[in-house]
């Protein structure tokens, strides 16, 4: 058969594949949608009676995110680090601990992100804004802080706090402390998040309903009388080892009138947070 | 008269261009490509297929957590802590210890500082008892594992590779302890070998951050209090009040409908194969050349196959008996253990017949579970590969109830009218029934 035709039939065979497909696709999406509403219904239904309300049910609707496997890049730590310290000469201390040496400074990063960098030779002025100086500091060094940094001011000196974060979300555990002199950056301390090497599907991640009926569950077995959910968000928690090798786990985030409380977003466990820092 | 030649138009070379049949013989195959490529896209949408590789789902992510949380060699089963002490500024000390949850949080938080001390570990220098106690008084973690652990294990279980001589020493006690802008790694090497200590690279500042979370709850060493019992362990750690166990029940797993050609097949015995007869006593023999299997109808199984060694192409070192053992008391009486699982309790290297033998016991919510001198799993190592184990089926259960262990005041007095050592609480299984209960480690 002509080379011509055949490349038409296979065109004409492709095209109608794709229509099947897509139809497929807006159906399932139709599907998912409708499956969504009624299960935020229901959700809605079995809240009022237990006598809980939510003051924005569109929370309801956030999709689950992934977790994420993370690892210590060396390279890229060095790297980031001479960004802050100029050119920099680095010391393995064993166990992971590794100091760095440079013409602003020194710092010593672990294996489980904590580190710690003294600033030297006045070369990062505190500027007018500190929230900003902050946030342009930890660029450098690869960090994305979250926008709610909290500065407390203490006699001369001034303690920037700030959460670090993955894909716009806060890391709750992850937390950098940068003290300031009234003209410079002197000490900044805390835990940064190690480099994300693979995100895993997000499908076996807890749904919004199963996620509040843990959350519920949870209350219940808690003795806690919990009468309004003001907001449900999401947030990472960074779990690594002296070896370099971590995790970042996706936690529920609910404010109730009761607390805040914090659910894995894998397992559906209550989890304590607690600041590295 | 010839016409002259005119020249075309852009448009009319595009025109022209558009009808020649080599364009149109790529076009469509640029529209075929970009085609298949549409509806790979689509079937990725549908969850049917997936770009870029296969992705870990995130059930597997969290499974994976737990081995993951300490790094390192996830094949290698080693003994988390059955107490941990958190001693204060002001030398007060939060003790954990008869809470598996609590004790696993905690050393999930600090065992980074453990693996930490042991990789920047300088050489162990010998001290007194008297250094360790003020050691133990100073702001800093205790970790106690029960049963001494070759450090170089610990290490690579946790994360980090040793460089220091210690690597050599084992041990079951592990104090660091904040000296100055350093933190000190001291440690008790078992068979009275004497207490040691080494410098590491942590800072002070690090740990101390870290200690706060854990507010004093009055646990107290026994040095530091006026029992008066000399012949107990000095470091035996004495918490208020009463320790509250669940209560727990165990059955035989073993017998009855129990198909053995799982465990036959992980000794490399084909059950249809092998020769296979039952003893009087109920006993199932399979022999399969110098294989020999065994199981008993109290649930435990003895192997041994001394012609196996050689035969593995794997790693020969501890590394590998540790990996072998580990994975299969996971597959055996870990898996059928219930509430308990199982942990690393011995490790020793006979250098006269090249073997390890590696030992595992059961452990219920942080306690350990005594059954009569035996482990849940004991496997003679030679090649890295498994020439004789002796298996202790046991599946725990928790019975809803409480048990309420003899207070440990009275476990020091019962401890030292023995003769003295470790008082241990733990469940004691005697094969008929389960019970909390205090035994002594010499």
């Amino acid at each position: 058969m002509d080379k011509g035709k055949i490349k038409n039939i296979i065109i004409i065979v492709l095209l109608l594949v794709n229509v099947f497909l897509a139809a497929l696709v807006i159906a399932d999406s139709a599907r998912s949608g409708v499956c969504d509403a009624a299960a935020e219904r229901s959700l809605l239904q079995a809240l009022q009676a237990g006598g809980i309300t939510v003051d924005d049910a569109s929370v309801l609707n956030i999709r689950a995110i992934p977790a994420c496997a993370l690892t210590r890049n060396l390279s890229r730590e060095k790297r980031l680090v001479a960004a802050v310290l100029g050119s920099v000469d680095s010391q393995d201390q064993g166990g992971n601990i590794v100091m760095y040496y440079g013409k602003n400074g020194q710092a010593c990063f672990r294996g489980t992100g904590d580190f710690e960098i003294l600033m030297e030779n006045d070369s990062v002025p505190a500027g007018s804004d500190l929230a900003e100086t902050s946030r342009a500091f930890l660029k450098k060094l690869g960090i994305d802080m979250d926008a709610a940094a909290a500065t407390v001011r203490s006699g001369s000196s001034s303690v920037v706090t700030a959460v670090c974060r993955y894909a716009d979300r806060p890391i709750v555990n992850c937390v950098v402390k940068l003290t300031f002199s009234e003209t410079n950056l002197l000490l900044v301390t805390g835990t940064c998040p190690l480099t994300a090497v693979r995100e895993n599907a997000g499908s076996a991640a807890l749904d919004p309903s199963t996620a509040v009926m843990r959350l519920l569950d949870y209350l219940d077995s808690s003795g806690y009388v919990c009468s309004r959910i003001t907001d449900i968000s999401h947030c990472y928690k960074m779990d690594a080892a002296a070896s370099g090798e971590g995790t970042l786990t996706p936690l529920w985030h609910f404010s109730t009138d009761v607390g805040e409380f914090y659910l894995n977003g894998i397992t559906g466990k209550a989890e304590t947070v607690t600041q590295n820092n | 008269m010839r016409k002259p030649n005119r020249r075309r138009s852009p448009w009319e070379e595009l025109s022209h261009l558009a009808h020649s049949e080599k364009f149109i013989d790529r076009a469509k195959t640029v529209l075929i490509a970009a085609l298949v490529v549409s509806a790979a896209v689509l079937l990725a949408r549908l969850g049917m297929f997936e770009l870029g590789g296969p992705k870990q789902s995130g059930t597997d992510a969290a499974a994976g957590q737990d081995t993951q949380q300490h790094g390192g060699n996830a094949d290698i089963a080693v003994a988390g802590p059955y107490v941990i002490v958190v001693t204060d500024a002001a030398g007060s000390h939060c003790g954990l210890m008869y809470d598996g949850t609590e004790l696993k949080q905690a050393y999930d938080r600090l065992s980074a500082y453990l693996g930490e001390a042991f990789g920047s570990a300088g050489e162990p220098k010998s001290v007194s008892e008297e250094d360790f106690h003020a050691a133990l008084k100073e702001q800093g973690v205790y970790f106690d594992f029960a049963y001494a652990q070759p450090l170089t294990v610990l290490a690579s279980a946790i994360g980090t590779t040793m460089t220091s001589t210690a690597l050599n020493h084992s041990a079951a006690g592990f104090c660091l302890a904040v000296e100055g802008d350093t933190v000190a790694l001291y440690y008790l090497r078992d068979k009275d070998r004497g207490y040691y200590r080494c410098d590491t690279a942590i800072s002070g500042a690090a740990l101390e951050s870290k200690l706060a979370d854990w507010p004093s709850n009055g646990a107290s060493y026994l040095f530091e209090t006026d029992y008066g019992y000399n012949l107990v362990d000095s470091c035996f750690v004495v918490l208020q009040g009463q320790a509250q166990l669940h209560s727990v029940t165990a059955q035989n797993p073993v017998g009855g409908s129990y198909d053995p050609s799982g465990l036959a097949a992980l000794f490399g015995i084909n059950s249809y194969m092998a020769s296979h007869y039952t003893e009087a006593d109920g006993t199932d023999v399979y022999v399969d050349g110098d294989s020999i299997l065994r199981i008993y109808t109290d649930g435990s199984v003895s192997f041994k196959d001394p012609d196996a060694a050689g035969t593995a192409a794997g790693d020969s070192g501890l590394a590998g008996a540790l990996a072998v053992s580990a994975s299969a008391a996971a597959s055996t009486v870990g898996s059928a253990g219930g509430v308990a699982s199982v942990r690393l309790s011995y490790v020793s290297y006979d250098t006269d017949a090249g073997a390890y033998t590696v030992r595992y016991s059961y452990e219920i919510g942080g306690c350990p579970v005594t059954l009569g001198g035996r482990s849940a799993a004991s496997f003679t190592v030679v090649d890295g590969v498994i020439t004789a184990a002796e298996l202790n089926f046991r599946t725990y259960s928790y019975s809803g109830a409480g048990d309420a262990p003899l207070p440990a005041v009275q476990a020091m007095a019962v401890v030292q009218a023995k003769g003295g050592g470790m008082p241990l609480l733990c469940y004691v299984d005697d094969g008929a029934s389960v019970a909390a209960g205090w035994t002594i480690l010499s």
